[in-house]
Parts: structure tokens; sequence; C-alpha cells
């Protein structure tokens, strides 16, 4: 089954190539995520719902790297949470 | 991989080949136009546009006397690729034959472009050159022009792929690097028609024996080929991709 951690994956291998790695390994890390170099999440901060994280990580994506962070990875999310029947968050 | 590569020149991707490209430390979406000198015949490949015409222009003086080239390979007509060929035309004072589709000729001369055309679909898909070198046409059409067509140079094997293999990304190296195929799908999921159609005519391409595959925005993909060529077949794109977000 997948989960709103799979959709913050996608994204943030998407950013990879977007941005390259090390800087989306850093911008995930000052939101309390600890993120390995082929993108898996190793960690996230506790209290927070993989949902939540996902929504606060588009949210400070687009205001640090600006709308084509959000463009970039805009349909491989709707296709992802169509095909998982999982409630688009954003 | 790890050369260090000198982006302010041009570079010779292959024996006669260059990329003519330029870096913009801000840009997503570089452009990349090439050159093959093959001695008589010289092409240039989707040349590039108004604001970068200058650069490229000096490229181009770096690799051969302009004056000598007489081919033009557009693969559409997106003003990215096409707006500097009246530029060129001006700067030379002469015109060229245009490679590409009867569907992207009509298009063409609204940008003030005075060259002739040699429609590749009326001519068998293929042009032979002065030395015998045969240079293959192949159809992708609504990929995501209808009259989309992209290159084949049999000699060096390379792929001129226009849009297709092109990439979206702020950290650009010229050769494809390891995160290339996501910078590629960011353009694609939102270029491509859809997942049929796109996956249709990339199949055409299995057939080629293709060492590298040089797109108009992007990297070069020069390693392990059939994965991006996977990657496309495989990926889900199109407009009904966003439904209900209107
Ligand atoms: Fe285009
Ligand atoms: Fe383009």
């Amino acid at each position: 089954m997948a989960t709103y951690r799979d959709a913050l994956e996608l994204v943030i291998r998407r950013e990879f190539g977007v941005y390259g790695a090390e800087k989306i390994i850093d911008f995930a890390a000052k939101l309390g995520i600890t993120v390995g170099r082929n993108g898996n999440i190793i960690s996230t901060p506790p209290g927070k719902s993989d949902r939540e994280l996902l929504v606060e990580f588009m949210n400070r994506l687009r205001e640090e790297f600006g709308e084509v962070s959000v463009i970039s990875c805009r349909v491989a999310l709707n296709s992802f949470f169509m095909k998982n029947n999982l409630e688009n968050p954003l | 991989m790890g050369e260090e590569l000198d982006y302010s020149r041009a570079i010779e991707i292959h024996d006669g080949i260059y990329w003519l490209g330029w870096t913009e430390e801000n840009s997503a979406f570089r452009s990349n136009p090439y050159l093959i000198d093959d001695g008589e015949d010289v092409i240039l490949i989707e040349p590039g546009s108004v604001p970068h015409f200058n650069t490229f222009y000096s490229k181009l003086e770096s690799v051969v006397e302009p004056e000598r080239v007489n081919y033009i390979f557009v693969s559409h007509q997106d003003p990215d690729l096409c707006t500097g060929i009246p530029l060129l035309e001006e700067r030379l004072n002469k015109t060229f034959t245009i490679l590409t589709h009867t569907r992207t000729t009509f298009l063409l001369p609204f940008y003030g472009i005075k060259s002739r055309y040699y429609a590749v679909d009326m001519h068998g898909w293929k042009l032979k050159l002065k030395s015998g070198r045969e240079l293959k046409f192949i159809f992708m059409p609504y990929c995501h022009f209808p009259g989309m067509t992209v290159m084949y140079d049999e000699k060096s094997k390379i792929l001129f792929s226009g849009d297709l293999f092109g990439g979206l990304s702020y950290d650009w190296s010229l050769y494809a690097g390891e995160w290339y195929i996501e910078a590629m799908k960011a353009f694609h999921e939102h270029y491509m028609p859809s997942k049929e159609i796109l996956r249709h005519n990339v199949s055409k391409l299995e057939k080629l024996d293709i060492a590298m595959i040089a797109p108009q925005h992007g990297s070069i993909i020069r390693e392990d080929v059939q994965r991006y060529i996977e990657a496309l077949k495989n990926l889900e794109c199109g407009e009904y991709m966003l439904l209900g977000e209107e």
C-alpha cells in the first residue's frame, strides 16, 4: 500500500533531479527530515504525520526555491494520488 | 564522468560534432544547439533563440567558418530553437536548406525565415550528404508538436532528439548525471500529451543503434541509453493527470 511517505520520497527524488541532491538533503534537514543519498527518508521529526510533513515540505519548497519546484512534481504527485486512491492534501 | 568541461566554449561531443549551447545559473530550461561538420556539408541543429544569438554565434565561429553552414535541422517550430534563424540569415547574408517536417514548414515563415525547406516526410525520411553520410528522420507526432521529427546520424550513432529526452533542471551538466531521469520526467510530464502517444513514439527508437542522445534541452545521454528510453516509455503524463485541479 502506497503512503504519504512514498509521495514525499517521490518529491525528494524529483527535486534531486531539478536542484541536485546536496541542496535537497540540506533543505530537508532544516525540516528535521534526514534523507539518504538515494532519496530515501531515514528519519522524520516526532509528532508529525507523513501527510503533514508532505504539505509542509511542499510549502517550504515553494518559499525557498520558487514555483518551478512545485511545478516539477505536480503531475507526478497527482498521478500518484490518483493511482493509489490517496486524497490529495495539497 | 568527472571531466572538467569549459562551458564557455564550444564542446566537441564526437568527431566533428559540437555542442554550441550556453549555461545560465538561473535557468532550468537551457537550449542546446549542435553542429555537424561533414566537410562539404555543415548541418546546424536546433540553432537557438534571439537572446542567446551572440553567444551561439561566437561558438559557431570558433568551430567552422559560419558561411559553410548549408543545412539547418529543426525538430519543430518552437521559438527557443528557431528564432535565431532569421538573425543568422541576416548576419551571413545567406539562406539555408531547412530540414524539418511539412507541418513545421507551414509555421516557420512566420518568424521571417527566408530559407527554403527540405520536408523530410516528402523525401523518404532521409538525407544523403555529399560524403555519402546518411541522416535519418524519425517521426514523433504530438511529442509535443504534431510535426515533431528527430534526427539520427548513422555515422556517429547520435540521436538529435528535439524536446524528447530533454530535462528541466537547475543542476545542469552537459552529460547526464545520476538524477537526470528525474529532470527528464519533470519536463515530459508537462509537455507530452499522453502515455500512449509517448510510448508509441519512443518505441520507434528501439530499432536504432543509439550511442548518444543529444536533446534540445537538458543534458546529453551517453551511457545506459536504454534505461532512459524505458523511463520515457513508462512515463505517466498528459494534462488529464491534473484532473480536478481546475
Ligand atoms: Fe518544444
Ligand atoms: Fe524545446
